[in-house]
């Protein structure tokens, strides 16, 4: 029913191309994530969802009721769409206290005024933050300011929320309890969100689906674990999580494997895209799937372990082999050399 | 370090020279009982006790508060519905709109206030079509309500300067939140954007009013025809109305004025502080797309189109008329009159001609000239944490309180006082000294900004690669701030071009500028020259205006 139908979606600013036609769905009671670097368009996105920015073309429709539909000339103005949306400044009218800031919405809605306050403290309860009703925005902390921007956009029971990087302006610490509150929160309420992150952590956490972006496309969408395990392009690959990268050529091709050889190494991975012999390929595995061994074996390679790092949680090992640098996460120090890494061919990604 | 500090104080001691001089001898003069160049002057309170006791003072006094009260109450709405349309709205031409709506702070209220009186006074050419439609006098240009009404008028801008940019610098995301919110266009503006530039307009608000103390052209021109007096034109009148000139009762006008505005411009002082303070509470920079406000826009793009037509396009329409025809009447045929002999005629009188080269002068060089000393205080005080700092920044202040008649009254007294600079007082540099410390405030304020647009760190990076102050101010900061000083010597020319009131007592031959020819040929009654002179000053306020656009100068600083 309540589907989040973003389709075919372009728009340009200033000359820029910001999206050149994205796609997705919001599936009703899902937290769909749009995740990209900076200029990938999924502020303008989202912005669009909101009714800020209207696109040049595509049509957004939520449930039964279209939002945008550029070949109809339909565009509902924001302030009809009855959405809630998180700022990633939060936006608290400084002049107004928390209360006042959380009872605006209702009433717009003319809601009467009892009832509008009690449907406010309510919302501020549900956050935690009901004994501060009575401060200004400048009062309060980041954390207890953002949760008061959640609470204003949730207090009308609003179809579907708009998170826009609603944990970037809170320290690190902080974030990691808020991602997890959050999450609580919208299973909670029960309610679809869409939220808009740079930071791959928070997607995959907070999120049920996470669509990524790449300059205006979404290159791949999926749930958090299919993102991360099985990315479809070297872009997805590269974005999550923390990668070494081999650059050789394909040596041999056998189903849907295929030997990838530099010079003075070779390793047998998972082709992701179409190869054939002779091909130029890049094999990507990320830093914690790397073997740390003192004899050779399958699918090892010899290395020269030149420094390592102490990370707290885990060691950093930084290798090389030939004239490529391999890292290499481990538990315990690396022990002393000949050093071999191994791989397993599934975590091996070839592009 | 230490000459550098003493360098730096040596700066605040000169600025302190010319700022103060004048003060001082106002107030020394107003308590004596004759000039205070004659010997036989003694100290005495009879001028305070002949002033006050004056029926003329108190009139004045009363219709000044009333015309600085009126147009406040007419400036401050219309100024703050003005920004909130143009910064925030889909008002149809917004980009050409924009540097229109500034032109009124640049025209000279006399010149404007002489357009006025050909446009819509007793004959003027919109005046005759509406008297002979509805068969009675439409209005009556020279009474109380008109002077007020023109004056809140022409002061929109001011309110608009501030509120507009308060609008700006408030992040468009807390207007978004209000519409996601789901307020419309109207409720967003009266409960999220009004009660955040409140502070502003209060600001501007007592900006007016002060204004509204200093008013002189407009009174000059327009109450003169039915008596109407205030406190600038009292204290202008006061030599015609005695005989004599009798300065310790100018004296006394002048302080009188001084004491109201200073505590205006103390006010102010606190106000800007609470003016800005929700402007920090901003996001990341977001662009924001501009509130549809539906057809009504075309009633705001009407009211708008209507309120430069009244206060900027008839007024110079009037001017441009009246310096092409002989005469200007009932039953007047434009085709019969028209001439560009008042042009030619300016031509044939040497202290006209000079006083339009005087202006260009004092305009173009002068400004140079003074923008460089305001850069020079604005240096000397940059990043200076000490008590002469403190002290400059209260003495920028001073000249804010002596309205440029007052101001131009004292400095012709100091170089009368002054014996080795009194040689300077016919010529343009006693003029320009005038105008330097009548605008030191506003001089100061456009290269403080300019400097403080610079991070601290690329200084400190400077610095800590081993540069001297010299140095960095030499090769960091004012490469920097290059722009800045190029825009504010472009304002300064626009202001110095539109001065009248400083240079009226200053009016020597060798001293004239075109402001304060118009001021005492208007007294002769030399229409035709007064109409030239008028348009030429426009012409230069229109050269300099369109230089600054086309350079991108951001003129409402």
């Amino acid at each position: 029913m309540n589907d989040l139908v973003v389709t075919d979606v372009h728009k340009t600013l200033g000359g820029n191309q910001i999206l050149k036609g994205v796609s997705f769905t919001l599936r009703r009671g899902d937290v769909v994530a749009l995740l990209g670097a900076s200029g990938s368009g999924k502020t303008t996105l989202l912005r669009a969802i909101a009714g800020l920015d209207h696109p040049d073309s595509g049509t957004i429709r939520l449930g039964d009721v279209t939002l945008f539909d550029s070949t109809k000339g339909t565009a509902v103005p924001a302030e009809r769409r009855g959405l809630g949306l998180v700022f990633q400044s939060y936006a608290l009218w400084p002049h107004r206290t928390v209360l006042e800031n959380v009872k605006f919405p209702l009433r717009v809605r003319r809601v009467a005024a009892s009832e509008s306050r009690q449907r406010a403290l309510a919302a501020l309860r549900e956050i935690g933050l009901e004994p501060l009703a009575d401060r200004y925005p400048h009062q309060l902390s980041g954390g207890q300011q953002q949760r008061v921007a959640l609470a204003r956009a949730i207090v009308y029971n609003p179809p579907l929320l708009l998170l826009d990087e609603p944990l970037s302006n809170l320290d690190a610490k902080l974030r990691e309890e808020a991602r997890v509150w959050l999450r609580e929160l919208i299973d909670r309420l029960e309610i679809s969100a869409v939220c808009v992150t740079h930071d791959q952590v928070e997607a995959l956490a907070l999120a049920d689906r996470v669509l990524l972006l790449e300059q205006g496309r979404a290159v791949q969408e999926g749930t958090p674990d299919e993102i991360y395990e099985r990315p479809r392009s070297l872009f997805a690959a590269e974005f999550m999580g923390s990668n070494n990268r081999l650059p050789g050529r394909v040596a041999e091709v056998r189903g849907t494997r295929a030997r990838v050889a530099g010079s003075g190494w070779e390793v047998w991975g998972r082709m992701q895209v179409e190869k054939r012999e002779g091909d130029e390929a890049i094999a990507v595995v990320r830093l914690e799937r790397v073997e740390v061994h003192t004899a050779p074996g399958e699918n090892r390679i010899p290395a020269r372990l030149e420094s390592s790092v102490y990370l707290g949680e885990r060691w950093d090992g930084h290798f090389r082999i030939g004239d490529v640098r391999v890292r290499a996460w481990t538990r315990e120090p690396p022990p002393a050399g000949p050093h071999f890494l191994g791989f397993a061919p599934d975590s091996v990604w070839i592009f | 370090m230490a000459s550098d500090s003493r360098r730096r104080a040596a700066v605040v001691l000169v600025a302190a020279a010319a700022v103060l001089a004048p003060l001082v001898i106002i107030v020394y003069q107003s308590f004596l009982d004759g000039p205070f160049f004659q010997p036989s002057s003694k100290l005495s309170l009879s001028a305070y006790r002949f002033v006050l006791a004056d029926s003329d003072f108190r009139r004045a006094f009363a219709t000044t508060a009333i015309i600085a009260a009126g147009m406040t109450l007419i400036a401050v709405p219309l100024g703050a519905v003005l920004a909130f349309v143009v910064v925030r709205t889909d008002l149809p031409g917004r980009r050409w709109l924009e540097p229109a709506l500034l032109v009124p702070i640049f025209l000279s209220p006399v010149v404007i206030a002489f357009g006025y009186v050909v446009a819509i006074g007793p004959v003027g050419f919109l005046t005759l079509p509406v008297r002979r439609l509805i068969g009675r006098d439409p209005w009556n240009l020279y009474s109380l309500a008109s002077v007020t009404a023109i004056a809140g008028l022409t002061h929109i801008p001011h309110v608009y300067l501030y509120a507009s940019s308060t609008l700006r610098s408030i992040g468009a995301d807390l207007e978004e939140a209000a519409r996601v919110a789901g307020a419309g266009a109207g409720r967003i503006a009266l409960t999220i954007s009004l009660p955040l530039i409140a502070p502003a307009l209060v600001y501007s608000g007592v900006l007016v009013f002060f204004l509204g103390f200093e008013l002189f052209g407009l009174p000059l021109i327009l109450g003169d025809p039915e008596g109407l007096l205030v406190l600038s034109t009292y204290l202008y009148k006061l030599t015609n109305r005695l005989g004599v000139p009798s300065y310790q009762l100018m004296a006394v006008v002048a302080v009188v004025i001084m004491l109201i505005a200073f505590p205006l411009v103390a006010l102010q002082r606190r106000l800007l502080g609470v003016a800005n303070r929700y402007v920090s509470v901003r996001g990341k920079a977001s662009r924001s797309s501009p509130l549809r406000i539906g057809a009504w826009r075309w009633g705001a793009l009407a009211l708008v189109v209507a309120w430069l037509a009244a206060t900027v396009v008839t007024p110079l329409a009037g001017v441009a008329l009246r310096s092409v025809v002989t005469t200007w009447g009932e039953g007047v045929r434009l085709a019969e009159v028209l001439t560009l002999d008042h042009f030619a005629e300016l031509l044939d009188y040497p202290n006209l001609v000079r006083g339009i080269g005087n202006t260009v002068l004092i305009g173009v060089a002068g400004g140079a000239l003074s923008v460089a000393c305001y850069a020079a205080i604005a240096l000397a005080t940059h990043r200076w944490n000490s008590p002469w700092a403190r002290a400059m920044d209260y003495l920028a202040m001073v000249p804010r309180g002596m309205p440029g008649l007052v101001a131009g009254l004292a400095f012709f007294w100091v170089f009368l006082f002054v014996k080795p600079i009194a040689p300077l007082r016919a010529t343009p540099v006693s003029l320009w000294l005038a105008y330097t410390v009548v605008w030191l405030a506003y001089g100061m304020r456009l290269i403080s900004s300019a400097l403080l647009q610079i991070a601290p760190e690329l200084e400190e990076a400077a610095y800590s690669v081993g540069a001297t102050r010299g140095r960095v101010t030499r090769e960091i900061t004012l490469p920097l701030v290059r722009f800045g000083l190029l825009g504010s010597w472009l304002l300064v020319f626009l202001i110095f071009v539109r001065e009248y009131s400083t240079g009226v007592y200053l009016l020597a031959p060798g001293s004239e500028v075109i402001g304060s020819l118009i001021v005492s040929l208007w007294g002769t009654g030399a229409v035709d020259t007064v109409s030239a002179l008028a348009l030429v000053n426009v012409v230069l306020v229109g050269v300099g205006l369109a230089v600054a656009l086309r350079l991108g100068v951001r003129v409402h600083e």
